[in-house]
């Protein structure tokens, strides 16, 4: 089947693409290394300053295209996916719109004159190309410093200590020569 | 009938721009009790006034076509913000593009 035949079913493709999936995208991660259990409460979300008293466990991101990318459509989102990773409260840190050019075929029936008042018709397909924008927002669950879970810990001590394998042994102490060396 | 319904239409059209400006909001708190009569102050991003605030809610406004400017988008922002007795609105962040302008902050309550 060669692709001319296939262009023309591509805006019914693409009303198919539009009708039934959403283009709402998010991302949860726990980072700091505590149980992942869902939170089944109320999430309170800090735009601003987050509160005293609270530790980050997590990341999270919700993302949307057009008339999906706004904040009716994606802070609920953002709120059930800091709850997925057990946060009871969700703070913002940055809002980022993104601005992209698309281009699509379209196919598209035309006339013209053909012969002697005569009119032919045909068809041809044309680039369209439109302005999608992008909206994403980031943030960071978040958990009282009190409730159960991995205490918070500076990331330096964090860190993974190095197997004894990967250590070489410290020289042996030479003992000072009798004839000169250090004092 | 038909031509004059028409020419309705096109006046409709005329006076409705080629343009659209939409707000959104997403509740934070409460909103404050007493509407001010001011228009609530605007802090870009990274411009936080130091007084303590009460956080009211996320307003957000796309304007496309002749709408799409930061002078509209912020307008209609304050206009949202106004109808939750906002005294300003803080990490305002425009984006704006050929055919679309975008705006998002946070509408506050200054509290003593």
């Amino acid at each position: 089947m060669s692709v001319m035949r296939l262009l023309p079913s591509l805006p019914g493709l693409s009303l198919l693409f539009a009708l039934g999936c959403s283009s709402v995208g998010s991302s949860a991660v726990r980072t700091d290394g505590g149980f992942a259990g869902r939170h089944m409460g109320a999430v309170r979300v800090y735009a601003v300053v987050p509160p005293s008293g609270v530790r980050v466990i997590g990341l999270v991101e919700v993302h949307a295209v057009n008339e999906e990318a706004n904040v009716e459509t994606l802070m609920p989102v953002f709120m059930k996916r800091v709850a997925d990773i057990g946060g009871t409260g969700g703070v913002i840190d940055d809002v980022q719109t993104h601005y992209e050019m698309r281009t699509e075929w379209r196919t598209e029936h035309y006339s013209y004159p053909c012969g002697y008042r005569s009119t032919c018709w045909s068809t041809r397909v044309v680039p369209y190309t439109y302005q999608i924008r992008m909206l994403r927002i980031m943030g960071r669950a978040l958990l009282p410093i009190d409730a159960p879970g991995p205490p918070a810990m500076p990331p330096t001590a964090a860190l993974p200590p190095a197997t004894p394998a990967t250590i070489a042994p410290p020289p042996p102490a030479k003992a000072p020569s009798e004839n000169g060396g250090p004092q | 009938m038909i031509r004059r319904a028409l020419a309705v239409l096109a006046a409709v059209a005329v006076l409705a721009g080629c343009g659209s400006i939409r707000t959104y909001r997403f509740a934070l708190d409460r909103p404050a009790g007493a509407m001010s009569p001011a228009r609530p102050a605007v802090f870009l991003e990274g411009q936080l006034p130091s007084t303590n605030m009460r956080e009211l809610a996320i307003v957000e406004a796309v304007g496309t076509g002749n709408k799409a400017s930061a002078e509209t988008v912020i307008g209609a922002m304050q206009d949202e913000a106004t109808r939750w007795g906002a005294s300003a609105i803080v990490r305002v962040k425009i984006d704006c593009a050929y055919s679309q302008c975008h705006g998002w902050g946070v509408a506050v309550q200054f509290v003593p």
